[in-house]
Protein backbone atom coordinates (compact mmCIF):
# COMPACT_ATOMS: atom_id res chain seq x y z
CA UNK A 1 0.00 0.00 0.00
CA UNK A 2 1.08 3.12 -0.87
CA UNK A 3 1.50 6.19 1.48
CA UNK A 4 -0.68 8.23 -0.75
CA UNK A 5 -3.25 5.56 -0.01
CA UNK A 6 -2.63 5.32 3.82
CA UNK A 7 -2.86 9.07 3.90
CA UNK A 8 -6.22 9.05 2.33
CA UNK A 9 -7.75 6.57 4.12
CA UNK A 10 -6.61 8.43 7.46
CA UNK A 11 -7.57 12.02 6.28
CA UNK A 12 -8.00 13.40 10.00
CA UNK A 13 -4.34 12.78 10.78
CA UNK A 14 -3.06 13.79 6.97
CA UNK A 15 -5.25 17.09 7.21
CA UNK A 16 -3.70 17.63 10.60
CA UNK A 17 0.18 17.56 9.52
CA UNK A 18 -0.52 19.21 5.87
CA UNK A 19 -2.26 22.26 7.97
CA UNK A 20 1.15 21.77 10.28
CA UNK A 21 3.50 22.56 7.32
CA UNK A 22 0.84 24.98 5.81
CA UNK A 23 -0.94 26.70 8.37
CA UNK A 24 0.45 25.97 11.93
CA UNK A 25 -1.73 28.42 13.91
CA UNK A 26 -4.87 26.71 12.13
CA UNK A 27 -3.34 22.68 13.47
CA UNK A 28 -2.36 24.49 16.73
CA UNK A 29 -5.87 25.64 17.08
CA UNK A 30 -7.74 22.39 15.92
CA UNK A 31 -5.80 20.33 18.92
CA UNK A 32 -6.17 23.38 21.31
CA UNK A 33 -10.16 23.45 20.20
CA UNK A 34 -10.19 18.92 20.37
CA UNK A 35 -8.59 19.57 24.22
CA UNK A 36 -10.99 22.60 25.37
CA UNK A 37 -13.75 20.39 23.86
CA UNK A 38 -12.17 17.61 26.33
CA UNK A 39 -11.69 20.02 29.46
CA UNK A 40 -15.57 21.24 28.60
CA UNK A 41 -17.09 17.90 28.72
CA UNK A 42 -15.15 17.66 32.45
CA UNK A 43 -15.95 20.61 34.11
CA UNK A 44 -19.69 20.09 32.86
CA UNK A 45 -19.10 16.29 34.61
CA UNK A 46 -17.66 17.35 37.65
CA UNK A 47 -20.14 20.40 38.15
CA UNK A 48 -18.07 23.68 37.35
CA UNK A 49 -20.17 24.06 34.71
CA UNK A 50 -23.75 24.03 33.00
CA UNK A 51 -23.71 19.91 32.51
CA UNK A 52 -26.98 20.07 30.18
CA UNK A 53 -25.14 22.19 27.80
CA UNK A 54 -21.03 22.00 28.01
CA UNK A 55 -21.39 17.90 27.77
CA UNK A 56 -22.51 17.83 24.28
CA UNK A 57 -21.14 21.06 23.07
CA UNK A 58 -17.65 19.70 24.45
CA UNK A 59 -18.26 16.48 22.51
CA UNK A 60 -19.17 18.22 19.56
CA UNK A 61 -16.21 20.70 19.43
CA UNK A 62 -13.52 18.17 20.19
CA UNK A 63 -15.18 15.25 17.09
CA UNK A 64 -15.63 17.93 14.90
CA UNK A 65 -12.44 19.47 14.95
CA UNK A 66 -10.75 15.74 14.88
CA UNK A 67 -12.86 14.83 11.99
CA UNK A 68 -11.39 17.28 9.24
CA UNK A 69 -11.00 15.59 5.71
CA UNK A 70 -10.51 16.95 1.95
CA UNK A 71 -13.96 17.83 1.45
CA UNK A 72 -15.30 20.98 0.31
CA UNK A 73 -18.10 20.77 -1.99
CA UNK A 74 -18.88 24.42 -2.21
CA UNK A 75 -15.25 25.43 -2.16
CA UNK A 76 -15.55 27.40 1.16
CA UNK A 77 -12.59 26.27 3.44
CA UNK A 78 -9.88 25.56 1.33
CA UNK A 79 -10.19 22.02 0.20
CA UNK A 80 -11.04 20.72 3.84
CA UNK A 81 -14.51 20.16 5.73
CA UNK A 82 -16.42 17.56 7.98
CA UNK A 83 -19.82 15.26 7.28
CA UNK A 84 -21.24 17.17 10.19
CA UNK A 85 -23.09 20.80 8.96
CA UNK A 86 -21.81 23.84 6.84
CA UNK A 87 -23.16 27.07 8.49
CA UNK A 88 -22.21 29.05 5.19
CA UNK A 89 -24.22 27.32 2.86
CA UNK A 90 -26.65 29.58 1.33
CA UNK A 91 -24.75 32.59 2.55
CA UNK A 92 -24.31 34.42 -0.49
CA UNK A 93 -26.71 37.01 -1.96
CA UNK A 94 -27.59 35.29 -4.88
CA UNK A 95 -31.04 33.30 -3.89
CA UNK A 96 -30.75 30.77 -6.43
CA UNK A 97 -27.58 30.00 -5.82
CA UNK A 98 -28.20 29.62 -2.44
CA UNK A 99 -31.48 27.70 -2.82
CA UNK A 100 -29.01 25.09 -4.74
CA UNK A 101 -26.16 25.08 -2.31
CA UNK A 102 -29.00 24.23 0.45
CA UNK A 103 -30.01 21.06 -1.16
CA UNK A 104 -26.91 20.21 -1.80
CA UNK A 105 -25.40 19.78 1.86
CA UNK A 106 -29.10 19.10 3.15
CA UNK A 107 -28.22 16.03 1.30
CA UNK A 108 -24.80 15.25 2.16
CA UNK A 109 -23.90 16.49 5.92
CA UNK A 110 -26.10 14.85 8.70
CA UNK A 111 -26.93 17.35 10.91
CA UNK A 112 -27.71 20.48 8.32
CA UNK A 113 -31.69 19.42 8.36
CA UNK A 114 -31.15 20.68 12.51
CA UNK A 115 -29.10 23.97 11.42
CA UNK A 116 -31.21 24.62 8.30
CA UNK A 117 -34.67 24.24 9.77
CA UNK A 118 -34.31 25.16 13.57
CA UNK A 119 -31.16 27.61 13.83
CA UNK A 120 -31.40 29.60 10.70
CA UNK A 121 -34.58 30.60 11.29
CA UNK A 122 -34.68 30.55 15.21
CA UNK A 123 -37.12 27.95 16.19
CA UNK A 124 -34.53 26.43 18.11
CA UNK A 125 -34.60 29.44 20.19
CA UNK A 126 -37.72 29.39 20.55
CA UNK A 127 -38.10 25.97 21.63
CA UNK A 128 -36.03 26.43 24.40
CA UNK A 129 -37.75 29.78 25.41
CA UNK A 130 -40.77 27.32 25.44
CA UNK A 131 -39.68 25.19 27.92
CA UNK A 132 -37.79 28.11 29.88
CA UNK A 133 -41.33 29.66 30.11
CA UNK A 134 -42.84 26.36 31.82
CA UNK A 135 -40.40 26.42 34.28
CA UNK A 136 -41.04 30.03 35.22
CA UNK A 137 -43.23 31.31 38.22
CA UNK A 138 -44.18 34.81 37.25
CA UNK A 139 -45.80 34.89 41.21
CA UNK A 140 -42.13 36.12 41.74
CA UNK A 141 -41.88 38.61 39.92
CA UNK A 142 -46.03 39.26 40.74
CA UNK A 143 -44.83 39.32 44.63
CA UNK A 144 -42.17 42.04 43.98
CA UNK A 145 -42.33 43.95 40.60
CA UNK A 146 -40.80 47.31 41.27
CA UNK A 147 -38.09 45.68 43.08
CA UNK A 148 -37.33 42.70 40.79
CA UNK A 149 -37.78 45.40 37.43
CA UNK A 150 -35.32 47.76 39.09
CA UNK A 151 -32.64 44.95 39.27
CA UNK A 152 -33.22 43.49 35.89
CA UNK A 153 -32.60 46.83 34.02
CA UNK A 154 -29.45 47.67 36.27
CA UNK A 155 -28.30 44.68 35.33
CA UNK A 156 -28.85 45.40 31.12
CA UNK A 157 -26.06 47.60 32.01
CA UNK A 158 -23.42 45.52 30.60
CA UNK A 159 -25.33 45.37 26.91
CA UNK A 160 -25.94 49.10 26.83
CA UNK A 161 -22.25 50.04 27.49
CA UNK A 162 -21.11 47.32 25.01
CA UNK A 163 -22.91 48.69 22.34
CA UNK A 164 -20.78 51.69 21.70
CA UNK A 165 -17.55 50.00 22.91
CA UNK A 166 -18.13 47.48 20.22
CA UNK A 167 -18.74 49.93 17.75
CA UNK A 168 -15.54 50.96 18.48
CA UNK A 169 -13.62 48.35 17.73
CA UNK A 170 -15.00 48.47 14.14
CA UNK A 171 -18.25 46.30 14.26
CA UNK A 172 -21.07 47.62 12.10
CA UNK A 173 -24.13 48.73 14.39
CA UNK A 174 -25.94 45.30 14.09
CA UNK A 175 -23.06 43.60 14.61
CA UNK A 176 -22.29 45.79 18.13
CA UNK A 177 -25.78 44.90 18.99
CA UNK A 178 -26.03 41.34 18.70
CA UNK A 179 -22.69 41.34 20.39
CA UNK A 180 -23.76 43.68 23.52
CA UNK A 181 -26.67 41.08 24.20
CA UNK A 182 -24.82 38.49 24.93
CA UNK A 183 -24.57 40.92 28.06
CA UNK A 184 -28.32 39.90 28.66
CA UNK A 185 -26.86 36.33 29.60
CA UNK A 186 -29.82 34.90 27.57
CA UNK A 187 -28.81 32.14 25.15
CA UNK A 188 -31.83 32.39 23.24
CA UNK A 189 -32.46 35.77 22.59
CA UNK A 190 -28.57 36.07 21.57
CA UNK A 191 -29.45 33.49 19.13
CA UNK A 192 -32.61 35.23 17.93
CA UNK A 193 -30.77 39.15 17.94
CA UNK A 194 -27.23 37.92 16.25
CA UNK A 195 -29.43 35.93 13.83
CA UNK A 196 -31.54 38.75 12.91
CA UNK A 197 -29.31 41.79 12.86
CA UNK A 198 -25.62 40.06 12.12
CA UNK A 199 -26.14 36.35 10.42
CA UNK A 200 -22.57 36.13 9.17
CA UNK A 201 -21.42 36.75 12.80
CA UNK A 202 -24.16 34.28 14.15
CA UNK A 203 -22.09 31.35 14.81
CA UNK A 204 -19.11 33.02 16.90
CA UNK A 205 -21.29 35.08 18.64
CA UNK A 206 -23.61 32.26 19.55
CA UNK A 207 -20.79 30.29 20.52
CA UNK A 208 -19.63 32.62 22.76
CA UNK A 209 -22.51 33.32 24.23
CA UNK A 210 -22.96 29.79 25.05
CA UNK A 211 -19.31 29.21 26.31
CA UNK A 212 -19.62 32.37 28.73
CA UNK A 213 -23.15 31.65 30.38
CA UNK A 214 -20.97 28.53 30.87
CA UNK A 215 -18.77 30.20 32.40
CA UNK A 216 -20.81 32.87 34.06
CA UNK A 217 -22.46 29.59 36.34
CA UNK A 218 -18.33 28.83 37.17
CA UNK A 219 -17.55 32.81 37.66
CA UNK A 220 -20.27 34.95 38.95
CA UNK A 221 -19.65 33.51 42.42
CA UNK A 222 -16.30 34.83 42.43
CA UNK A 223 -17.82 38.07 41.29
CA UNK A 224 -20.16 38.18 44.12
CA UNK A 225 -17.65 37.86 47.03
CA UNK A 226 -15.43 40.06 45.59
CA UNK A 227 -18.32 42.72 45.42
CA UNK A 228 -20.00 41.58 48.30
CA UNK A 229 -18.97 41.30 52.21
CA UNK A 230 -19.67 38.13 54.07
CA UNK A 231 -21.42 40.30 56.68
CA UNK A 232 -24.02 41.41 53.84
CA UNK A 233 -24.17 38.46 52.32
CA UNK A 234 -25.80 36.82 55.57
CA UNK A 235 -28.40 38.82 54.93
CA UNK A 236 -31.82 37.35 55.18
CA UNK A 237 -34.33 39.41 52.86
CA UNK A 238 -37.27 41.14 54.92
CA UNK A 239 -40.60 38.81 53.92
CA UNK A 240 -42.65 40.13 50.79
CA UNK A 241 -45.32 42.57 52.26
CA UNK A 242 -47.90 40.54 49.84
CA UNK A 243 -50.41 37.98 52.32
CA UNK A 244 -52.59 35.83 49.95
CA UNK A 245 -50.69 33.87 47.73
CA UNK A 246 -51.04 34.77 43.83
CA UNK A 247 -53.35 32.56 42.92
CA UNK A 248 -52.23 30.90 38.92
CA UNK A 249 -55.65 32.32 37.16
CA UNK A 250 -53.82 35.65 38.11
CA UNK A 251 -50.30 34.44 36.91
CA UNK A 252 -51.92 33.21 33.83
CA UNK A 253 -53.93 36.73 33.25
CA UNK A 254 -50.66 38.98 33.34
CA UNK A 255 -49.21 36.40 31.28
CA UNK A 256 -51.42 36.95 28.69
CA UNK A 257 -51.64 40.78 28.97
CA UNK A 258 -47.70 41.21 28.96
CA UNK A 259 -47.35 38.59 26.12
CA UNK A 260 -50.01 40.63 23.86
CA UNK A 261 -48.77 43.96 25.34
CA UNK A 262 -44.64 43.25 24.44
CA UNK A 263 -45.80 41.96 20.74
CA UNK A 264 -47.81 44.62 20.31
CA UNK A 265 -44.84 47.01 21.21
CA UNK A 266 -41.88 44.98 19.83
CA UNK A 267 -43.23 42.89 16.53
CA UNK A 268 -39.98 42.23 15.52
CA UNK A 269 -39.22 40.24 19.21
CA UNK A 270 -43.10 38.46 19.00
CA UNK A 271 -41.86 34.99 18.08
CA UNK A 272 -39.64 34.96 21.34
CA UNK A 273 -42.04 36.68 23.47
CA UNK A 274 -44.70 34.68 22.69
CA UNK A 275 -42.76 31.78 23.24
CA UNK A 276 -41.72 32.46 26.77
CA UNK A 277 -45.48 33.51 27.98
CA UNK A 278 -46.76 30.50 25.63
CA UNK A 279 -44.71 28.51 28.13
CA UNK A 280 -45.82 30.43 31.19
CA UNK A 281 -49.61 30.01 30.08
CA UNK A 282 -48.95 26.14 29.74
CA UNK A 283 -47.79 26.15 33.65
CA UNK A 284 -50.73 27.67 34.81
CA UNK A 285 -53.61 26.25 32.53
CA UNK A 286 -52.56 22.97 34.26
CA UNK A 287 -52.36 20.78 31.05
CA UNK A 288 -49.95 18.31 32.91
CA UNK A 289 -49.77 16.75 29.13
CA UNK A 290 -48.48 19.93 27.64
CA UNK A 291 -46.40 21.02 30.92
CA UNK A 292 -44.42 17.29 30.57
CA UNK A 293 -43.88 17.79 26.90
CA UNK A 294 -42.30 21.13 27.26
CA UNK A 295 -40.52 20.87 30.00
CA UNK A 296 -39.55 17.20 29.14
CA UNK A 297 -38.70 16.65 25.40
CA UNK A 298 -39.11 19.94 23.99
CA UNK A 299 -36.75 21.58 26.18
CA UNK A 300 -34.11 18.68 26.92
CA UNK A 301 -34.36 18.02 23.35
CA UNK A 302 -33.43 21.35 22.18
CA UNK A 303 -31.09 22.19 24.75
CA UNK A 304 -29.33 18.97 23.87
CA UNK A 305 -28.88 19.84 19.86
CA UNK A 306 -28.47 23.28 20.81
CA UNK A 307 -25.35 22.15 22.31
CA UNK A 308 -24.31 19.42 20.02
CA UNK A 309 -24.96 22.24 17.41
CA UNK A 310 -22.60 25.01 18.77
CA UNK A 311 -19.74 22.19 19.55
CA UNK A 312 -19.94 21.31 15.35
CA UNK A 313 -20.13 24.81 14.38
CA UNK A 314 -16.77 25.55 16.55
CA UNK A 315 -14.21 24.77 14.21
CA UNK A 316 -10.65 26.13 13.95
CA UNK A 317 -11.64 27.85 10.48
CA UNK A 318 -14.47 29.80 12.63
CA UNK A 319 -12.39 30.20 15.70
CA UNK A 320 -9.39 31.67 13.98
CA UNK A 321 -11.29 34.08 12.20
CA UNK A 322 -9.71 37.44 13.10
CA UNK A 323 -13.40 39.14 13.87
CA UNK A 324 -13.41 36.74 16.75
CA UNK A 325 -10.97 37.64 19.21
CA UNK A 326 -12.57 40.68 19.92
CA UNK A 327 -15.85 38.94 20.50
CA UNK A 328 -13.89 36.95 22.77
CA UNK A 329 -13.21 40.02 25.16
CA UNK A 330 -16.59 42.09 24.65
CA UNK A 331 -19.01 38.99 25.85
CA UNK A 332 -16.42 38.57 28.37
CA UNK A 333 -16.92 42.52 29.40
CA UNK A 334 -20.55 42.64 28.39
CA UNK A 335 -21.41 40.05 31.54
CA UNK A 336 -18.99 41.52 33.59
CA UNK A 337 -20.86 45.01 33.48
CA UNK A 338 -23.99 43.62 33.89
CA UNK A 339 -23.26 41.32 36.79
CA UNK A 340 -21.85 44.57 38.33
CA UNK A 341 -24.70 46.26 37.35
CA UNK A 342 -27.15 44.14 39.00
CA UNK A 343 -25.02 43.60 42.23
CA UNK A 344 -25.09 47.84 42.29
CA UNK A 345 -28.93 48.00 42.17
CA UNK A 346 -28.37 45.05 45.12
CA UNK A 347 -26.46 47.62 47.10
CA UNK A 348 -29.33 49.99 46.00
CA UNK A 349 -31.78 48.09 47.37
CA UNK A 350 -29.97 47.29 50.64
CA UNK A 351 -29.40 51.14 51.41
CA UNK A 352 -33.08 51.87 50.72
CA UNK A 353 -34.93 48.81 53.14
CA UNK A 354 -31.96 50.27 55.71
CA UNK A 355 -29.77 46.93 55.83
CA UNK A 356 -32.58 44.64 55.09
CA UNK A 357 -32.01 43.51 51.38
CA UNK A 358 -29.10 40.98 50.30
CA UNK A 359 -27.13 42.74 47.98
CA UNK A 360 -26.06 39.37 46.05
CA UNK A 361 -29.73 38.98 45.14
CA UNK A 362 -28.59 41.34 42.07
CA UNK A 363 -26.58 39.36 40.32
CA UNK A 364 -29.88 37.14 39.58
CA UNK A 365 -31.01 40.57 37.39
CA UNK A 366 -28.74 38.79 34.88
CA UNK A 367 -30.97 36.94 33.40
CA UNK A 368 -29.60 33.36 33.05
CA UNK A 369 -32.91 31.36 34.29
CA UNK A 370 -32.30 29.45 36.55
CA UNK A 371 -28.94 29.68 37.07
CA UNK A 372 -27.92 33.22 38.41
CA UNK A 373 -30.73 32.75 41.25
CA UNK A 374 -29.25 29.37 41.96
CA UNK A 375 -25.86 31.02 42.05
CA UNK A 376 -26.96 33.76 44.21
CA UNK A 377 -28.65 31.13 46.63
CA UNK A 378 -25.72 28.97 46.49
CA UNK A 379 -23.17 32.05 47.23
CA UNK A 380 -25.78 33.23 50.32
CA UNK A 381 -26.14 29.96 51.78
CA UNK A 382 -22.30 28.93 52.04
CA UNK A 383 -22.45 32.19 54.51
CA UNK A 384 -25.81 31.94 56.42
CA UNK A 385 -28.35 28.88 55.48
CA UNK A 386 -30.79 30.41 56.73
CA UNK A 387 -31.21 33.08 54.91
CA UNK A 388 -33.50 32.65 51.99
CA UNK A 389 -33.27 34.75 48.62
CA UNK A 390 -34.62 32.64 45.84
CA UNK A 391 -37.99 34.13 45.69
CA UNK A 392 -36.24 37.61 45.66
CA UNK A 393 -33.76 35.81 42.89
CA UNK A 394 -36.21 34.70 40.84
CA UNK A 395 -38.21 37.61 40.81
CA UNK A 396 -35.72 39.23 39.42
CA UNK A 397 -34.16 36.80 37.08
CA UNK A 398 -37.67 36.51 35.61
CA UNK A 399 -37.77 39.88 35.08
CA UNK A 400 -34.21 40.11 33.98
CA UNK A 401 -35.89 37.73 30.53
CA UNK A 402 -38.26 40.12 30.04
CA UNK A 403 -35.97 42.94 29.97
CA UNK A 404 -33.41 41.20 27.84
CA UNK A 405 -36.30 40.29 25.27
CA UNK A 406 -36.98 44.18 25.30
CA UNK A 407 -33.86 45.06 24.74
CA UNK A 408 -33.48 42.83 21.77
CA UNK A 409 -37.03 44.00 20.00
CA UNK A 410 -35.93 47.46 20.60
CA UNK A 411 -32.52 46.45 19.04
CA UNK A 412 -34.11 44.91 16.07
CA UNK A 413 -36.33 47.68 14.97
CA UNK A 414 -33.81 50.04 15.78
CA UNK A 415 -31.01 48.67 13.28
CA UNK A 416 -32.84 46.70 11.08
CA UNK A 417 -31.06 46.50 8.03
CA UNK B 1 -17.00 56.59 20.47
CA UNK B 2 -20.18 56.35 18.29
CA UNK B 3 -23.36 54.14 19.22
CA UNK B 4 -24.28 56.05 22.50
CA UNK B 5 -27.21 57.85 21.30
CA UNK B 6 -28.65 54.32 20.41
CA UNK B 7 -27.37 53.05 23.98
CA UNK B 8 -28.85 55.68 25.72
CA UNK B 9 -32.24 55.55 23.02
CA UNK B 10 -32.72 52.09 23.90
CA UNK B 11 -32.12 52.11 28.12
CA UNK B 12 -34.86 54.59 28.35
CA UNK B 13 -37.27 52.79 26.24
CA UNK B 14 -36.35 49.88 28.21
CA UNK B 15 -37.08 51.93 31.81
CA UNK B 16 -40.14 52.98 30.93
CA UNK B 17 -40.99 49.81 29.43
CA UNK B 18 -40.31 47.85 32.27
CA UNK B 19 -41.51 49.77 35.12
CA UNK B 20 -44.68 50.05 33.02
CA UNK B 21 -45.03 46.69 32.95
CA UNK B 22 -44.26 46.36 37.01
CA UNK B 23 -46.42 49.20 37.37
CA UNK B 24 -49.47 47.17 35.40
CA UNK B 25 -48.14 44.20 37.63
CA UNK B 26 -48.98 46.19 40.54
CA UNK B 27 -52.50 47.44 39.13
CA UNK B 28 -53.88 44.08 38.46
CA UNK B 29 -53.00 42.64 42.05
CA UNK B 30 -54.35 45.45 43.71
CA UNK B 31 -57.67 45.01 41.56
CA UNK B 32 -58.03 41.55 42.31
CA UNK B 33 -57.16 42.29 46.37
CA UNK B 34 -60.02 44.79 46.11
CA UNK B 35 -62.37 43.13 43.30
CA UNK B 36 -62.04 39.14 44.01
CA UNK B 37 -63.67 36.60 42.15
CA UNK B 38 -66.67 34.98 43.29
CA UNK B 39 -66.22 31.22 44.22
CA UNK B 40 -69.38 29.34 43.34
CA UNK B 41 -71.17 27.17 45.40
Amino acid sequence: MTWEAMANIFQGITTLTESFSHNPRMAAARIGLILLGFLMIYLGKKGYLEALLMIPMGLGMATVNAAIMFFDPLNLHGGVGTLFVEAQAGATADAVKNAAEIVTILQIDWLQPIYTFTFSNGLIACLVFMGVGVLLDVGFVMARPFQSMFIAVCAELGTIVVFPIAQWFGYTPQQAAAISIVGGADGPMVLFTSLRLAPELFVPIAIIAYLYLGFAYGGYPYLIRLLVPKKLLGIKPAPAKKKRSITSGEKMLFAVVACVFLSFLLPVAAPLIFSLFFGVVIRESGIKEFIDLLQGPILYGSTMFLGLMLGVLCDANTIMDPKVLPLLLLGILALLISGIGGILAGYVLYFMTRGKFNPAIGIAGVSCVPTTAKVAQKVVSKVNRGAIILPDALGANVSGVITTAIIAGIFCSLLAK
Amino acid sequence: MSGWPEALLTYGLTIVIAFGIAGMIHLMVVLMEKFPPKKDN
